[in-house]
């Protein structure tokens, strides 16, 4: 119980994000003139909110489920880069893990990269319901939009910048928290440069490769000069 | 089943496969070995620059529009920076900033 308490807590911020998402992809899918379940089965099995919002687009132009698959690999792709810092803690934990890596959203990867579990309480478990809390945040919002079928009546517009906010809070907390601050400077080097070489739309994905291959020149750099 | 169900259960399932895949892909290349030091440090060095991209992500649509029409973000981002610089506190940077940003939407 007390970890559901601590886990809620440090969904917070992404609770109103997410339902207010989902509420705008399930109103979407609606009037598409699609039944309300397929947006209740897109939050529960596909679970990744900007591919969701590009597949809006797809189904309505009718593409062809091959297109879908490249648009979920190379919109998904920057996960690979999510994973790899959670391999050695997610070794640790049971079967539970497996739904870990299934749901590690952008959203819950950064909630639980600013972790700090409290000692008494049990960590495996407080990030399995951390990324449990999230997903029913995600299919809450989606069914919720697919019912309501239209925006809703009181103006909630602007309440997704909460997870910007949210982003920006925990690389602040980073910054103060940690003496080396070359990985924060080459991933804003990295992003801006990315953002200004190619389209907004796409330029994620190579921002996360040049980052990471960065840091790897930078690690290697430095063992040699150690050695 | 009509050709329209087809249709959904097969976007719905192939796109489910691929982002398991995506997401599971660095723990099967590392299912039994063990990450070597240097892939460690980039593990441990990696969130801090991923959580910068994601920020330059979420604020990526601002160079679409003209100066002007970012000001709800330069002030509400701002807002998050120095509430949270100064004290610390996770949820009034966030609420206020979220609630600057909204207020700014509607009244613009």
């Amino acid at each position: 119980m007390k970890e559901l308490k601590f886990a809620f807590k440090q969904t917070l911020p992404i609770l109103f994000s997410y339902v207010f998402m989902g509420i705008a992809f399930g109103i979407m899918l609606v009037q598409l003139g699609y039944h309300a379940i397929w947006a209740i089965a897109f939050a529960v099995f596909v679970y990744a909110g900007s591919l969701q919002f590009a597949l809006i687009g797809l189904i309505q132009a009718q593409g062809s489920i091959w297109q879908a698959a490249l648009m979920a690999l190379f919109i998904n792709a920057r996960h690979i880069f999510y994973g790899l810092s959670f391999i050695e803690r997610f070794r640790k934990i049971d079967w539970r893990r497996f739904y870990l890596i299934f749901s590690l959203t952008d959203e819950t990867y950064s909630v639980l990269c600013n972790l700090l579990c409290p000692k008494e309480l049990d960590e495996d478990k407080v990030i399995f319901l951390i990324s449990l809390l999230d997903h029913l945040y995600w299919i809450v919002g989606c069914t919720l939009g697919a019912i309501i079928k239209e925006a809703l009546p009181f103006g909630l517009e602007g309440i997704e910048f909460s997870a910007t906010a949210f982003f920006l809070v925990v690389v602040i907390k980073q910054w103060q928290e940690n003496q080396d601050h070359f990985p924060a400077i080459i991933g804003l080097i990295s992003g801006l440069s990315c953002l200004c070489l190619f389209k907004a739309d796409n330029f994620l994905i190579f921002a996360l490769i040049s980052c990471a291959a960065f840091l790897l020149l930078y690690e290697a750099f430095n063992k040699r000069r150690k050695e | 089943m009509t050709k329209e169900m087809i249709y959904m259960v097969g976007i719905i399932a192939i796109c489910t496969f691929v982002t398991i895949l995506t997401r599971s892909l660095p723990f099967i290349c590392f299912s039994k070995r063990k990450l070597s030091p240097i892939m460690d440090h980039l593990a441990k060095a990696l969130p801090r620059a991923i959580m910068v991209i994601l920020v330059i992500y979420c604020l990526k649509d601002m160079t679409l529009n003209s100066w002007i029409d970012n000001i709800p973000e330069m002030i509400s981002c701002m807002l998050v920076f120095l509430l949270q610089y100064r004290y610390k506190n996770m949820y009034l940077a966030i609420v206020c900033g979220t609630l600057c940003y909204m207020l700014f939407i509607h009244i613009i």
